[in-house]
């Protein structure tokens, strides 16, 4: 369904809100076809930095690029036509409209006629599993279904690079194991390069291969599942200082 | 074929008979309705058409406009004026005056969207342009100012000059509400409908699923007033006059009680007018017998009904303006 992944490389990234420093001279890269998460407490700024890449508003510092074009700045929309697709922490489904038209929506991105573009979003719908909720107006959806509906309308737009903010929260542990093993095939089948915000552990360490901590808007950690989880400076920050 | 399923959509075989029905009997409605009814019924079928013009903001793009009275106004001056100065087919008048319609809808959006005004904010920037317009046009000697514009009679009445009795104007108004329902449908089925209800459900999440939503509220509030424009040149040369206040506030407007009774079907009068009515009391009925004064100097056509019985134009009339009227006959000053 996509055109294979693409490369994002984040340089120097930093956002202030009048006084408040979001994010602070951020930069990792995520090779095609790659799976990273990104990670830290609350208020780290790990939204932040997906707005910013997504292009919900512009990063006071630092370039962002896809496929080493800078995409920095750009408008959502205009991110989206690049090639990346993304959920929103707070689902956003289009509420008064049905699960079948939500992701429509997304497939008319890059197939403007209607219905060929419902065909993709009716196949997108099957492998997310939604296919049977399609005629289901989005608001009646539990949460776990509007996560996926994020999913499925991301993807629907035929992404590159996919950025999931916390589409596990809230999903039931077989959900989990469900949504990772989907996203696994994806990747494997596609090559779309997956960047996600996930606070839960398990689909953490069960999907990426490479792991960004950020803590008050900085990077404070970088590598592999196995050496962040035992990286001292993450542990602190997760657990508090006494915890060990 | 698959047309046809992008017009009827989910419709029951059960439903489309309905409508068919319906919409036969709207055909059929002139030839078995007295005038006043039909007179109603070109009033139902007006607003039907300016609110499919409204509905392409609001119920598709999620935009609220409570000044689509300026883009209807802007129409039916611009036709009117075009016509009463000119000499111009109101068909071209149309074109006019939706261009400069969409001209003042392209501006007023662009304010709002550009500076991305939502909801109310967005509303009231509607009603603002729709009030100095207004005021604007109280002041604009060439198209009659806070008087109205006073279209002579046509020497030939017929579609071309869009003059004739109301059945015309029924059949008139009918096909464009037709029209405007199957365009709307087809708009509301294509990508760019698709668009605006992702702009009116969540625009953030339209602009993340690759919606340019400027683009598209821009193209919805064009669309929009070019649309109510034509209503607007229709309102306009309605063969009875029409009060500016009607064009003003539109369908949402609170009316003006001594305008209710010039609503078209009434009579057969050939005069078209548009003038104030925003005193319906003494100034209202002074100004009238004047316009009866001027065209009966004008034209000799209105003579046809002056001169007819006096009880029949009286019993058109409320009490107060009958007995103003009856003055007015006795030679005294009301």
């Amino acid at each position: 369904m996509s055109t294979g992944g693409a490369t994002l490389n984040v340089r120097g990234l930093g956002k202030s809100f009048r006084g408040l420093r979001a994010v602070h001279d951020v930069g990792f890269d995520v090779p095609a076809g790659a799976i990273h998460a990104l990670i830290g407490p609350n208020g780290a700024g790990k939204t932040t930095t997906f707005n910013m890449i997504a292009g919900v508003f512009p990063p006071s510092a630092g370039t962002v690029q896809l496929d080493g074009r800078t995409i920095t700045g750009l408008r959502p929309d205009r991110v989206c036509d690049a090639g990346i697709g993304r959920t929103f922490q707070i689902v956003k489904p289009f509420p008064g409209l049905s699960v079948l038209d939500n992701v429509l929506i997304g497939a008319l991105k890059r197939e403007p006629d209607v219905s060929r573009a419902r065909d993709r979003a009716l196949t997108v719908l099957r492998e997310l599993g939604l296919h049977d909720k399609r005629a289901m107006t989005a608001s009646n959806l539990t949460l776990p279904d509007r996560k996926r509906l994020e999913v499925a309308r991301a993807l629907a737009t035929q992404p590159r690079l996919l950025l999931l903010d916390e589409v596990m929260a809230g999903l039931r542990p077989t959900e989990t194991d469900q949504m990772v093993a989907f996203l696994r095939e994806l990747n494997a089948r596609t090559g779309l390069t997956i960047l996600l915000i996930e606070h839960v552990m398990r689909a953490v360490m069960a999907l990426s291969q490479h792991i960004v901590v950020l803590n008050y808007g900085e990077k404070i950690a970088e590598g592999s599942p196995e050496a962040i989880a035992r990286d001292q400076r993450v542990l602190d920050v997760y657990l508090g200082q006494d915890a060990h | 074929m698959r047309l046809w399923h992008r017009l009827t959509g989910d419709m029951t075989t059960r439903g489309q008979v309905a409508l068919a029905m319906f919409a036969a009997l709207l055909l059929a409605a002139p030839a078995f309705i007295g005038s006043y009814p039909l007179s109603i019924l070109i009033l139902v079928v007006y607003f039907a058409y300016i609110g499919q013009a409204w509905n392409v903001m609001m119920g598709f793009a999620g935009q609220l406009s409570l000044g689509h009275a300026l883009y209807l106004g802007l129409g039916g001056y611009t036709a009117a004026a075009l016509a009463f100065h000119f000499g111009v087919s109101p068909w071209i008048g149309m074109i006019a005056g939706v261009l400069v319609a969409m001209l003042a809808g392209g501006i007023v959006g662009f304010l709002g969207f550009r500076f991305s005004l939502a909801g109310v904010y967005f509303a009231l920037l509607t009603i603002a342009f729709a009030e100095f317009t207004r005021i604007l046009f109280d002041h604009f000697k060439w198209v009659g100012g806070s008087a109205g514009l006073f279209l002579k009679v046509s020497g030939d009445p017929g579609l071309w000059h869009l003059r004739g009795g109301p059945v015309m104007f029924y059949y008139v108004i009918l096909a464009m509400a037709a029209l405007a329902l199957v365009a709307c449908r087809l708009m509301l089925t294509s990508r760019l409908g698709y668009h605006w209800l992702a702009i009116r459900e969540d625009p953030e999440a339209a602009q993340a699923s690759g919606v340019d939503v400027f683009r598209g509220k821009m193209i919805a509030v064009l669309i929009s007033s070019g649309m109510a424009a034509v209503g607007g040149v229709w309102a306009a040369l309605l063969q009875e006059p029409v009060p500016r206040d009607r064009l003003r506030h539109g369908p949402l407007d609170r009316g003006d009680p001594g305008a209710d009774h010039r609503w078209p079907g009434h009579s057969d009068r050939t005069v078209h007018r548009r003038g104030r009515a925003g005193q319906p009391g003494r100034r209202l009925h002074h100004r009238r017998r004047e316009d009866r004064r001027d065209l009966r100097c004008e034209d000799r056509g209105i003579e046809a009904d002056l001169l007819r019985p006096r009880a029949a134009r009286h019993r058109r009339l409320p009490p107060r303006r009958r007995l103003a009227l009856a003055r007015a006959q006795a030679g005294l000053r009301a």
